[in-house]
C-alpha cells in the first residue's frame, strides 16, 4: 500500500481520494472511486478507458463541472495548494476558464449555435480591464495561434459556418483566449477523422509548451495516449486501475485490464495475429462487485479478487497497479511499438 | 438568400395557392343549396327584391364572369355589399378589424407573460415542486375552453369582484383598453399552454446542452449564462411558435368576441353566418387566409433572424 | 443496463391517472342514466335557475333543467365528437402521409401544395365556411373537422417516413425486391404510427374543444341535445345569475381533456423510452 503521495512543489493540480456518486431513481452510481493524482507544471497526463469508465466524470469534478445528481462525498482537489471543492461559487468562476480551461469533444455542440465566435471568446475577458480594441487583438491572436485562416473574418462567423477541424480549432482558441494554465481536454480528436485527428493533436502540443501549460487528456484512444501524453491513467468502473509514465506502460504493462487494451490495438508488428477484444462487458456503476471491479473479465481472476478489492500499489517509483497478481504479469511486454508512437 | 428576394419568392408562391384559394371560397358559397338571393333574403322576400339582389349579385351571369367579377373585387378591395348593413363589405371589414387586432396585440401580450416566465422556471427547476406545478397546470390549459375561461373570468371578474365591465367595449380609448383585458387574458391561457410546455422542453435540453457546460466551464456568472446562453436559444423555437399562434389567436377571435362582445372581425363573421350575409363571410373568409399566409411568411423570415443556421430558401 | 431495470419497475403514472380519467367518461357515457335521476331534457317550470342543491347538483337552467343530468348525458356526444372528429383525419392523413413521404417526388409535391392550400386556412373559418354551407348541426361540425384535421398527421408522418425510408432495413426490403405495398405494411407503417398515435392523442382533445366552440356559437349540436359547449352557450345569457350552467359543463370538459391529454403524455414518455 503505497498512499503516501510526494508532496511535490511542481504539482499544479493534485487529487486525493476523489469519489463522485451519481443518484437517480433511487439508486447510487459510483461513477468515480477513491481516484488520486496529480498532474505537474508543463506535464500532460492522460486517463484512458473505455466510455463510461469514469474518465470524464473526473476530469469535470476538477472544475465541479458535474450533473445536479451528482455528488462527491469524499476527496480533495488541489489546485495550487487551494481545495476546490470547498471554493464559493464566486470563487471557482474565477478558477473556471482563467485557471483551468476546457475543450470538449464535439465543438459543434459545445459553441452556442446562435453566438457569433467572437461573442464567445469575448465572455472570457468579462471582468477584466481590456478595451474593445484589446480584446479583439486578443481574439485575432488566438484564432491565428490554432492556425485558423483570416481570423479577423472567421471571428464574426457561427460554428457551424466551420469545417470540422476549424471547429474544434476555433473551441481551442476560445478556451486559450483566457490563458489557462491547465487545460482539460475531454476527447479533443474523437470526432474528428484521422488526418484532422493528427493536426489537432499536434496544435494542443505545440500550444502546451508555448503557452507553458498543462494538459488533462481524456481518450478511449491509446495512440493518443502515445502521442501527447506524460504520464497515464488507465481507469476502469471508476477505479484507476494502473498509473505509469506513457513509456512504461506501454512497455511494461502490469494490469491484466492494460494489457488487454493493448493487445486489442492494431499493430504492425503482430504478423498474422488477430485482434484480441477483451471478453465481456463493464459492470454496471450501480452494481459494482465485491472484489476487483476487472475481475469477471479478468483471465488471471482468482478467489481473493472475487473478494477483496486490490489498492494501488506502488510496484515500483511512479507505477502504481491495482491487482493483487500484477507480477504474473511481470514479464509479460507491451506489444505496441514504442517507437512508432512517440513523436 | 436576402430577406428582400426571399420575399418576393414566397409571394410568388403564395400566388397560386391564394388563386386556389379563392377558387375555393367562391364554390364554397356557390355551394349553398337553393338560391342565394332567396336563402339571404328569406321567405318573406317579394319577387321584386329576390330579382334586384340577383342583379346585383351577378346571380343572372354564367359561373365563369360571376367568378372574374368576384376576382376582380378582390384584387381591387370591392367585396360586394353587405346586405345586413347595406354598406361595401370593405368598409364595414376597415371598421371592425382594428378591434381584432388590439385584441390579438394585446392577448400576445399577455401570452409572453403567462408561458415565457413558467416555462422557463420549470424547464430551470426540471423535476422540482415548481416544475411539477407548472406542468400540471400547462397540461390541464391545454383542455382549457377558451370561452368557457371567459366566462368563468367574467363571472368571477365582472359579476362578483365588478373590476371588469361584463360585455362590450365603452366609447373611449381608456375604456376599450379596459375591456380588452379579460378577453386578452382569456386568449392569452388558451394558447399558453403549449408554449409553456415547449419553452419548457427547450429549457430543459440547453441546461443540459455542452454549449452550457462549455460557457460554465468558461466561468461566466450564472445570470449571464441564463440571458445568453439559455434563455436566448431556449426561446428560439418558442418565438417561432407563439407567431404562429398568432394566426390560432386571430381565428379564436371569432369565439373570443363573441363571449365579450366586441365588435370585432370574429363577431361580425359569425352575425354574418346568422344572417345569411354571404357578401361578408365571403370577404372575411379571404382576408383571413391573407392574414394566414403573411403571418407564416413572417414567421420564417423571423426564425432565420433569430437563428443564424436556418437559411432562407 | 441499469436503465432498463429502472423502467420496468417504472409503470407510467400519467398513462395510468388518463386511463382512468378516461375509463369513468366512458362509463358516464355509456349508462349515464345509472348515475343520474333527472331527465336531461325533462322542462321543469317551477325550478327554473335554481342554484345548486342536494336535489340539483350542479343547479338547474331558465328551463328547469337538471344542469347535473345534462353534464352527464353531454359526456356521450362530447366523447363522440371527440373521437369521431379525430379517427377519420388520423387515417386519411396518416395514409397521405405515409404516400407522400414514401413516393416522394411528383406525388409529393402535388399533395404538399393541397397542404399548403389547406394550411391557408384558420380552423375556426374555414369550419364556419363549411357550416355557412351545409348548415349547423353535428354533420357540419365532422365535416369541417375532418377537413381541416388531416393535414397535422400528414406532416407528422411524411417527415417520419423519410427518415425511415432511408433505414437499412427499409433499402434491405427493398433490395430483397418485396412489393411497395409489403413494404409500407410490414417496415413503414410500424414505424411511424406510434407518433401518430401520441399526436392523435392530444388531437382528441383539440377537437372536444373546437367541437364545443362550434356548439357554443350555435353552430355545432343544437339544443335542446346535452352538449357540454351548448349548455354553456344556453348559460351565457344567465352567467350574472347562474353562474352554475357555465361553470359545471366546463370543469368536465376540462376534465377529459386532461385525460386524453395524459394519455398522450404517458404514450410519448414510453415512446420516447422505447426510442433510448
Amino acid at each position: 500500500m503505497a498512499k503516501e503521495i510526494i508532496k511535490d512543489n511542481d504539482n499544479l493540480l493534485e487529487v486525493n481520494n476523489l469519489n463522485v456518486r451519481f443518484y437517480s431513481n433511487g439508486r447510487e452510481m459510483k461513477a468515480v472511486n477513491g481516484v488520486t493524482f496529480n498532474i505537474k507544471k508543463g506535464e500532460t497526463f492522460g486517463f484512458v478507458g473505455e466510455s463510461g469508465c469514469g474518465k470524464s466524470t473526473t476530469s469535470r469534478a476538477v472544475i465541479r463541472l458535474l450533473a445536479e445528481n451528482a455528488k462527491v462525498p469524499e476527496g480533495e482537489i488541489l489546485y495550487n495548494g487551494t481545495d476546490i471543492l470547498k471554493l464559493s461559487q464566486d470563487k471557482l468562476r474565477k478558477i473556471r476558464g482563467k485557471e483551468i480551461g476546457m475543450i470538449f469533444q464535439e465543438p459543434m455542440t459545445a459553441l452556442n449555435p446562435v453566438l457569433t465566435i467572437k461573442k464567445q471568446v469575448y465572455e472570457q475577458f468579462i471582468g477584466t480591464s481590456m478595451t474593445n480594441k484589446e480584446k479583439e487583438e486578443r481574439a485575432i491572436e488566438m484564432l491565428r495561434l490554432v492556425g485558423i485562416p483570416s481570423p479577423e473574418k472567421r471571428l464574426k462567423e457561427y460554428i457551424h459556418q466551420f469545417s470540422g477541424g476549424m471547429r474544434q480549432r476555433a473551441m481551442i482558441a476560445t478556451t486559450l483566449a483566457a490563458n489557462p494554465k491547465l487545460l482539460i481536454a475531454d476527447e479533443p480528436t474523437t470526432a474528428l477523422d484521422v488526418t484532422i485527428q493528427d493536426q489537432i493533436i499536434k496544435l494542443i502540443n505545440k500550444i502546451k509548451k508555448q503557452m507553458g501549460m498543462s494538459v488533462l487528456l481524456i481518450t478511449h484512444d491509446l495512440g493518443v495516449i502515445s502521442q501527447m501524453c506524460d504520464r497515464v491513467a488507465v481507469m476502469y468502473a471508476g477505479y484507476f486501475v494502473e498509473t505509469a509514465d506513457t513509456l512504461t506502460l506501454f512497455a511494461k504493462p502490469r494490469h491484466p485490464y492494460t494489457k488487454g487494451l493493448i493487445d486489442a490495438l492494431p499493430s504492425t508488428e503482430k504478423k498474422n495475429s488477430s485482434l484480441m477484444p477483451i471478453k465481456g462487458t463493464t459492470p454496471s456503476l450501480a452494481e459494482l462487485p465485491k472484489g476487483c471491479p476487472f475481475g469477471p473479465r479478468c483471465p488471471y481472476c482468482e478467489d481473493k479478487c472475487v473478494n477483496e478489492l486490490p489498492e494501488m500499489t506502488e510496484i515500483e517509483s511512479g507505477h502504481m497497479v491495482r491487482c493483487h497478481f500484477s507480477y504474473k504479469l511481470k514479464n509479460a511486454s507491451g506489444l505496441i511499438s514504442i517507437e512508432e508512437g512517440e513523436q | 438568400m436576402d430577406v428582400f428576394n426571399y420575399t418576393l419568392k414566397r409571394i410568388l408562391q403564395m400566388i397560386p395557392v391564394f388563386l386556389i384559394v379563392t377558387v375555393l371560397i367562391f364554390l364554397l358559397i356557390r355551394a349553398i343549396p337553393g338560391d342565394p338571393a332567396m336563402v339571404m333574403l328569406g321567405e318573406k322576400a317579394t319577387p321584386e327584391s329576390l330579382a334586384a339582389l340577383r342583379e346585383k349579385l351577378g346571380l343572372n351571369e354564367s359561373y365563369i364572369k360571376q367568378f372574374f367579377l368576384y376576382f376582380k373585387g378582390i384584387v381591387t378591395f370591392d367585396l360586394g355589399d353587405s346586405i345586413k348593413f347595406n354598406t361595401p363589405v370593405s368598409t364595414l371589414i376597415f371598421s371592425r378589424v382594428g378591434t381584432t387586432i388590439c385584441l390579438t396585440i394585446m392577448s400576445t401580450f399577455f401570452t409572453v407573460i403567462f408561458s415565457f416566465i413558467p416555462g422557463y422556471i420549470a424547464g430551470i427547476n426540471k423535476d422540482k415542486i415548481p416544475d411539477q406545478i407548472v406542468r400540471l397546470i400547462a397540461l390541464i390549459g391545454l383542455s382549457v375552453p377558451s370561452f368557457w375561461i371567459g366566462l368563468v373570468l367574467l363571472i368571477i371578474f365582472a359579476v362578483n369582484i365588478k373590476i371588469f365591465p361584463v360585455a362590450g367595449w365603452g366609447n373611449t380609448p381608456w375604456e376599450h383598453f379596459v375591456g380588452l383585458i379579460l378577453p386578452s387574458i382569456t386568449q392569452a391561457i388558451a394558447v399558453s399552454a403549449v408554449l409553456i410546455r415547449n419553452l419548457r422542453n427547450n429549457v430543459v435540453d440547453i441546461k443540459n446542452s455542452d454549449y452550457v457546460d462549455f460557457a460554465r466551464s468558461k466561468g461566466i456568472s450564472p445570470l449571464r449564462i441564463s440571458t445568453h446562453h439559455i434563455i436566448r436559444n431556449a426561446l428560439i423555437p418558442t418565438t417561432t411558435l407563439l407567431s404562429l399562434k398568432l394566426i390560432a389567436m386571430f381565428g379564436g377571435s371569432i369565439v373570443i368576441e363573441n363571449v365579450f362582445n366586441l365588435p370585432g372581425i370574429g363577431n361580425l363573421l359569425v352575425n354574418s353566418i346568422y344572417a345569411r350575409d354571404y357578401a361578408v363571410v365571403q370577404g372575411i373568409v379571404v382576408m383571413f387566409v391573407v392574414v394566414v399566409m403573411v403571418i407564416n411568411l413572417l414567421t420564417d423570415i423571423i426564425y432565420s433572424i433569430l437563428d443564424p443556421r436556418v437559411k432562407l430558401s | 443496463m441499469t436503465e432498463k431495470i429502472k423502467k420496468k419497475k417504472n409503470i407510467n403514472i400519467s398513462l395510468l391517472i388518463g386511463i382512468i380519467i378516461v375509463g369513468i367518461t366512458v362509463i358516464l357515457a355509456a349508462f349515464p342514466s345509472l348515475f343520474t335521476t333527472f331527465d336531461p331534457e325533462a322542462i321543469d317550470a317551477k325550478s327554473m335557475l335554481a342554484p345548486p342543491s342536494m336535489l340539483h347538483l350542479f343547479g338547474t337552467d331558465n328551463y328547469g333543467r337538471d344542469i347535473f343530468s345534462r353534464v352527464i348525458y353531454s359526456t356521450r356526444i362530447d366523447l363522440f365528437i371527440g373521437v369521431g372528429a379525430m379517427i377519420v383525419p388520423f387515417f386519411i392523413g396518416t395514409a397521405v402521409g405515409i404516400i407522400s413521404g414514401y413516393y416522394g417526388g411528383k406525388v409529393d409535391a402535388f399533395l404538399m401544395r393541397i397542404l399548403d392550400i389547406f394550411m391557408a386556412f384558420p380552423y375556426m373559418v374555414l369550419a364556419i365556411a363549411i357550416v355557412a354551407i351545409t348548415g349547423a348541426g353535428v354533420k357540419a361540425l365532422f365535416i369541417s373537422m375532418w377537413l381541416v384535421g388531416w393535414k397535422e398527421y400528414t406532416r407528422l408522418v411524411r417527415s417520419e417516413v423519410l427518415v425511415v425510408k432511408n433505414s437499412e432495413y427499409v433499402e434491405a426490403a427493398k433490395v430483397l425486391g418485396y412489393s411497395d405495398l409489403r413494404v409500407i405494411m410490414r417496415s413503414i407503417i410500424p414505424n411511424v404510427l406510434s407518433s401518430a398515435i401520441v399526436y392523435g392523442a392530444s388531437d382528441i382533445v383539440m377537437c372536444m374543444m373546437s367541437g364545443a366552440a362550434m356548439s357554443y356559437l350555435g353552430l355545432g349540436v343544437q339544443a335542446p341535445t346535452p352538449e357540454w359547449g351548448a349548455i354553456i352557450s344556453g348559460g351565457k345569457a344567465f352567467f350574472t345569475v347562474a353562474w352554475w350552467i357555465t361553470v359545471f359543463p366546463g370543469i368536465f370538459l376540462v376534465i377529459t381533456g386532461l385525460g386524453f391529454s395524459l394519455i398522450g403524455d404517458g404514450l410519448s414518455d414510453m415512446l420516447r423510452q422505447k426510442g433510448r
